[in-house]
């Protein structure tokens, strides 16, 4: 059959059912959402170099935190790992495209309006640096959400967010169960699939969670309901429980599909299998079914019984034995490996290195007594900014840089490629690292101002993150440089990796296995 | 994947999603259980137009005398035959730019569209080589 390509000019990108379209316009999109959402962090560091307040007044700061989170989570890491699944999976799996690709178009054609719903009222109001658009933090706690004027403009954008994720969800499980190609078990599946699977599966237990909770809170601010109002009966602390029966599953979502990308990279440049499959998936759907029962450890100090308190610290403690066989086994991949350190390589194991380190400082606020200490403060900071930065995002850059020759058919520039990672790799640590430090002395997190003896460590912090920042920058330029040209990558581009996508010729072309591969 | 492991998966995603619904309902937030029902509705939509679509196929045979062909779409599907010699392969441009063209083999007042699933070029494709196996050998 003669070769047939894509529609011309816009209209190609706007009625795109190609999983290979849909899948540049997410990882675009979540570009361009990590750029806003890291401003959004340069103004927080900037205000945050020295005490005192000296940048923007602490409305504007509180607002710069929570549009931070809620951008980065929903805008940027989500979209982007969606839109890996959308690239990838197909091609892993030998199938043609997704199984339902209208509504795969659908599903990312919602992800720019909900963006700019929730960005929107930052704006109203007329007076852009008095801080209007919500300021609550990221995780909207009630009470403090419900004084918001613009509350229901947020929980549109919040619905908005979440049918896509529902849609995209479903079209990936339909996708993976429904058209594998012959010979294609689900024990044979690369791991990137089978961790978007469980991923999938994730997002549609929690997802409507998350739906009923906004839903609730749009109830109790226009229609008059109690849900989560004391003054009317309702219970302000039982808004937290849902709110993180959503949340920890959702850190999940984001951080094992980065499993599953690190999970094909270091196999390739250890050249070697990757040990422990088996135990991987079971690994893999263990930490899934943990992150149901563990949410109240984000609410340790909110007053719990200690039985409560004593059942959410095992349970959570639990969660680092699975993650310690994959840990485990990504070294073991590498042990006695002939390894060569290419761009996606480094990435990989600062990625297991760093992901490790977010790990334990995880097991420390899982234990109870020890997070009263630590709660709310930025050594919480310093967690989750190691789970999700040099974990999610080093994984989602590693996987751009492992992928980025089969997705256009030109190498990368490998000395840039280096300096990126480099200047990243220490910048983050001199960003994040001293959160530890800080933390642990008690500076308060979500605050514009602080007492002077942490003024050392945040200087640091906010020069490693200006730099940090600036990096990314030079990313966008690797990534553009690479799209216009470069050396020609051959199609299996790296020595001798595994997985269907390095049959197909690079460029990947526009239409891959319409005839399906037999797999032995 | 079998209908019947669908419906497996889909009881098993179905148990976990009533069960978190119904212990937040018993908590006295029940406006969770709506979302719930909805997007359960909307896995089973897209796992039963999966299932149905998996079997859609179309067999084209021409032999000596006949084209035949045998097609299962969605709900619908059958058999048709034509004669050979009398039947024409045409394809059929659309009234409107954006609206996809219809690649039909008729005969005696009989039509039958073919190649649904086909994009434009596939079907401008199929036309040609359906043209060429039906004409009469020179």
């Amino acid at each position: 059959m003669s070769e047939h390509g894509p529609e011309k000019g816009i209209k190609r990108w706007l009625f795109t059912t190609n999983h290979k379209d849909i899948g540049t316009l997410y990882l675009w999109f979540s570009f361009i959402m990590l750029l806003v959402g890291g401003a959004m962090a340069m103004v927080i560091r900037a205000e945050l170099m020295y005490p005192g307040m000296q940048v923007v007044n602490p409305n504007f700061f509180n607002m710069m935190t929570t549009m931070h989170g809620l951008i980065m989570v929903f805008g940027a890491i989500m979209p982007a790992t969606v839109g890996m699944a959308n690239w990838l999976i197909p091609m892993m799996i030998g199938a043609p495209d997704m199984a339902m690709p209208r509504m795969n178009n659908w599903s990312f054609w919602i992800l720019p309006f909900a963006a700019t719903m929730l960005v929107l009222p930052m704006f109203m109001g007329g007076d852009f640096l008095a801080g209007q658009g919500p300021a609550f933090g990221w995780t909207f706690y009630e009470p403090l959400s419900g004084q918001y004027d613009n509350l229901a403009f947020f929980i549109f954008a919040v619905h908005l967010l979440g049918i896509s994720s529902i849609m995209g969800s479903i079209n990936i499980i339909a996708t993976i169960l429904n058209l594998r190609a012959p010979g294609m078990t689900l024990m044979k599946m690369p791991m990137f699939v089978w961790t978007w699977l469980i991923t999938a599966f994730l997002l549609i237990a929690v997802m409507p969670v998350l739906a009923g909770a906004v839903t609730m809170m749009l109830t109790d601010k226009y229609f008059g309901t109690s849900f989560f109002d004391a003054a009317g009966g309702g219970d302000p602390v039982l808004f937290q429980h849902v709110f993180w029966f959503f949340g920890h599953p959702e850190v999940y979502i984001m951080i094992l599909p980065a499993f599953g990308i690190v999970s094909q990279i270091i196999p390739t440049f250890a050249r070697k299998k990757l040990f422990g499959y088996s135990s991987m998936v079971y690994a893999t759907a263990a930490i899934a079914f943990l992150s149901f029962i563990v949410w109240a450890h984000h609410m340790y100090t909110v007053g719990m019984p200690v039985a409560g308190e004593l059942y959410f610290m095992y349970a959570t403690v639990m969660i680092a034995v699975p993650t310690a066989v994959k840990v485990f086994n990504w070294t073991a991949t590498m042990w006695r490996g002939a390894m060569t350190f290419e761009t996606p390589m480094l990435w990989a194991v600062a990625f297991v290195f760093l992901f490790t380190i977010g790990g334990f400082t995880g097991l420390m606020l899982g234990v109870a007594p020890s997070d009263f200490q630590y709660h709310d403060t930025y050594f919480v900071v310093a967690h989750f900014h190691y789970v999700l930065v040099t974990g999610a995002l080093f994984a989602l850059i590693g996987g751009v840089y492992y992928w980025l020759p089969k997705w256009t058919g030109n190498m990368y520039d490998e000395k840039l490629g280096k300096l990126h990672f480099w200047l990243s790799v220490i910048s983050v640590n001199v960003l994040f690292f001293p959160q530890h430090f800080v933390g642990l002395a008690g500076m308060q997190r979500r605050v514009p101002d602080y007492a002077v003896q942490f003024a050392d460590w945040n200087f640091w912090s906010s020069i490693g993150g200006f730099v940090f920042g600036l990096s990314q920058l030079l990313f966008m330029y690797i990534v553009i440089k690479t799209i216009k040209g470069g050396e020609k990558a051959s199609d299996k581009v790296w020595d001798n990796p595994e997985g269907l996508e390095w049959t197909v010729p690079s460029p990947a072309p526009y239409h891959t296995f319409e005839t399906a591969p037999e797999i032995k | 994947m079998d209908w019947k492991s669908t419906v497996r998966i889909y009881l098993l995603i179905l148990s976990v999603s009533v069960l978190i619904a119904t212990g937040f309902a018993l908590m006295g937030l029940w406006m969770i259980v709506p979302f719930t029902g909805m997007e359960m509705l909307l896995l089973a939509g897209a796992f039963y137009l999966c299932a149905l679509r998996s079997r859609d196929y179309e067999l084209i045979a021409v032999d000596e005398n006949y084209i035949s062909i045998e097609k299962e779409h969605g709900a619908s599907g059958g058999r048709i035959r034509f004669q050979r010699h009398w039947a024409r392969v045409d394809l059929e441009q659309p009234a409107c730019r954006n609206q996809p063209s219809r690649l039909v083999v008729r005969s005696h007042g009989r039509s039958e569209e073919i190649g649904l699933c086909l994009n434009e070029e596939e079907k401008r494709h199929l036309a040609r080589q359906l043209q060429r196996a039906i004409a009469f050998p020179s």
